[in-house]
């Protein structure tokens, strides 16, 4: 995986910057794989096998699928469909990544072949991290000023 | 609610299928060191591959110690990687992360065919910590901003 503040940062801009309409389960969905998955493999390195169909386009399936049961009916499809495609989109950044073990099986279970682009190695990304700080830092202030003259306007109405 | 209730239990039950699936399929290869530890009878020349949850214990000048949780085994460096061990052993230190493809060789130590230290690991999990909590704050403003399911 790249770093999860990849993954957040991917997330929010195809939030914010192509389609506005997604809800929060978007972003929630863009860390899901991760949440699932590594937290066990970093602490119990032998359950791997265990936790990789939740990194897979088919565990993911139903894990949304069950999320979205959670819900009330009125919702459902709205949160399967974010949490999905959050993770989609998580699940297409990781495919840049090279290992030399422990990859990705997308098709599984119909298939054990491993796929990946082998661009990078899985904490090369950590170079951007600067550049997500200096975004970040930004996005941050703009939401202040905003704020700081939504109450300045609003001050001079009353 | 009957579709609820049946609707979440049904997608459980998949889910546990596919790993009791994954891990028994899987599991067959042999890819972490407390297995390769119980299999001592491994066939010589065996290719092991270990993931990058695999620490460098100790640093030699041509071999290192791999360790995962509080099993180790050596790693011996072969010649042909050798010159790329030299330059790269300088900036490592015990703690670092590591992932390997090796031969098993008898009695009982790993000769490399390749390697990938994974410098920056240990920041990569801290930093990944600090992102579920910016996660979890922006899903909070914008729930609270109306943007919800």
């Amino acid at each position: 995986m790249p770093d999860l503040v990849t993954h957040v940062i991917a997330g929010y801009g195809v939030q914010r910057g192509l389609w506005p309409r997604l809800s929060p389960w978007f972003l929630v969905g863009a860390v899901l794989p991760d949440i699932l998955t590594r937290p066990f493999t970093i602490l119990w390195p032998g359950s791997f096998w265990w936790t990789m169909p939740l990194h897979t386009p088919l565990g993911l399936l139903l894990v949304c699928a069950a999320f979205a049961f959670l819900h009330r009916p009125a919702a459902r499809a709205s949160v399967f469909l974010n949490l999905g495609a959050g993770s989609l989109v998580h699940v297409a950044l990781d495919l840049f990544q090279a290992h030399l073990a422990g990859s990705y099986f997308l098709f599984f279970p119909f298939s054990w072949r491993s796929i990946e682009v082998d661009l990078i190695w899985p904490e090369t990304t950590l170079y951007l991290l600067p550049l997500w700080i200096a975004i970040g830092l930004w996005l941050a202030i703009r939401e202040l000023r905003k704020k700081k003259c939504a109450v300045t306007l609003g001050t001079q109405g009353t | 609610m009957r579709v609820r209730i049946v609707g979440f239990l049904s997608c459980l039950v998949g889910l546990a299928v596919l790993s009791f699936y994954s891990a028994r399929v899987g599991s067959a290869a042999v890819d972490t060191i407390p297995e390769i530890s119980r299999h001592r009878g491994l066939p010589n020349g065996q290719e092991v591959r270990l993931t990058s949850d695999v620490k460098i214990a100790e640093i030699g000048s041509d071999r290192f110690t791999a360790e995962q949780g509080r099993a180790r085994i050596d790693v011996l460096i072969p010649d042909d990687l050798r010159r790329d061990w030299d330059t790269t052993r300088p900036g490592i230190k015990p703690g670092d992360y590591v992932s390997l493809r090796a031969a098993y060789r008898a009695p009982g130590y790993l000769e490399a065919r390749e390697y990938h230290v994974h410098k920056g690991r240990r920041l990569k999990i801290w930093v990944s910590v600090a992102a579920l909590l910016i996660v979890g704050l922006l899903v909070v403003k914008q729930a609270r901003e109306g943007k919800n399911a």
